[in-house]
């Protein structure tokens, strides 16, 4: 066998001469194979075979698709959450602020640490002197009524308050508002101050400064 | 195979899907393997050949290897491909050898003179892994251990099918084989005969 062996060898090499003529046989076959058996085309089988090795990839599931696919799918859900709580959060303060008498808008202004600028008027909370100075008087946008004295939040136009030592154009007076005597509760210290020309002494609460003035003449 | 320095480049390009490196893997491997694949008589040598690729896409991902390693697993593969295909159509390609075992196919026959039916028609007097172990040493250019390796043998066994092979050369080529030797490939012949 070992013979053999170094013969296949020697037939590989083309290495064998005419002292065997069985073996020459042989060599002259294997030569004739090699020529016969030609590299065939394969181009036309290309396009089939790849689209055959594409549509096999998407069931193996390629790491490189793995990959791309996992982080967009946390950072969609993150997304989403951050903006779910953030809306949860707000509702939920804006319901405890409006349930305590106030106004969430003007709490969250008055929360230390908020931009200065951000602020209805810009003006500072710790530093009320610093802010910025009313362009224009307010005026007072309607006549507060009768049975409802103090709604007049949001209507900061109050002739009183005109030239406050904080003229922002937000109404921060809810709670001064209520500290205000209602008219029917003061009415007779009301009649005491006969000299008071504000609205609100003279149990008429008008916003309307020619009424105002009417009333006062009335008065004298 | 000339893709040389740029393997490991395409090798990672194919592993991630990219279509130009399963193209070019196609170019260098395609023509070998369907050469391997028609001289081993595959009836469907196109078909075969396309399945090789496929399993060559789930078989990528753990080879570990050279071009070299690469190529070696393709012919593995393919191998394995045309011994499924036998299967399936329920072919028997020792029936042929067994018919001609005491009976030339073309004693005395000029072999340097045989036309491209005659070849085949010879090679394929011989068992399917002697044949594999001549296409495959001859034509492919292996190394006995690489062949070993492709036809999931020992090299022993390599340098014994190449002994029986050579054998059986020269009795088709010159008159009758010793029996023994022809009996003894009865049991040498691998999956492709169950």
């Amino acid at each position: 066998m070992g013979d053999d062996n170094t013969d296949f060898d020697r037939l590989l090499a083309g290495d064998i001469g005419a002292d065997d003529p069985k073996l020459s046989q042989v060599a002259a076959f294997l030569d004739r194979v090699q020529t016969t058996q030609e590299l065939p085309g394969v181009a036309e089988l290309e396009a089939a075979h790849i689209a055959r090795v594409r549509a096999s990839l998407p069931v193996l599931g390629t790491p490189r698709t793995q990959h791309r696919e996992r982080p967009a799918g946390r950072t969609r859900r993150l997304l989403v959450g951050l903006a779910v709580g953030l809306v949860a959060s707000l509702s939920a303060g804006a319901g405890v602020a409006a349930a305590f008498g106030v106004n969430p808008i003007e709490a969250i202004t008055n929360l230390p640490g908020f931009p200065a600028q951000l602020r209805p008027g810009g003006a500072d909370p710790k530093n009320p002197n610093e802010a910025g100075t009313p362009t224009s008087i307010p005026q007072p946008t309607g006549v507060p009524s009768a049975d409802h004295p103090g709604d007049g939040k949001g209507q900061t136009a109050r002739p009183t308050q005109a030239g406050g030592p904080n003229p922002s154009a937000s109404n921060k007076g809810r709670g001064q508002d209520k500290a205000h005597p209602t008219p029917k509760a003061s009415k007779a210290s009301d009649k005491a101050k006969s000299g008071d020309d504000s609205p609100r002494a003279t149990g008429k609460p008008s916003a309307d400064p020619t009424k105002k003035d009417k009333s006062d003449k009335d008065k004298d | 195979m000339t893709i040389g320095d740029r393997f490991a480049e395409v090798l990672a390009a194919a592993r991630d899907g990219e279509d130009w490196a399963w193209a070019e893997l196609y170019r260098e491997l395609a023509p070998e393997l369907l050469r391997f694949l028609n001289a081993l008589g595959a009836s469907d040598a196109e078909d075969c050949l396309g399945e090789t690729f496929i399993s060559m896409v789930r078989q990528l991902p753990g080879f570990e290897g050279d071009e070299a390693g690469l190529r070696s697993l393709a012919f593995m593969i393919a191998r394995s491909r045309l011994v499924d295909s036998w299967r399936k159509a329920g072919r028997r390609p020792l029936q042929t050898e067994l018919v001609h075992a005491t009976e030339p196919v073309m004693p005395g026959a000029d072999a340097a003179a045989l036309d491209d039916a005659g070849v085949s028609e010879i090679l394929a007097a011989l068992s399917p892994d002697q044949r594999s172990v001549v296409v495959l040493r001859l034509l492919h250019g292996f190394s006995v251990a690489e062949t070993a390796e492709i036809l999931d043998r020992s090299a022993g066994a390599v340098k014994q099918l190449q002994h029986r092979a050579v054998a059986s050369l020269r009795s088709e080529l010159t008159g009758p084989a010793p029996v023994a030797s022809t009996m003894a490939e009865v049991g040498e012949v691998s999956s492709p005969r169950a």
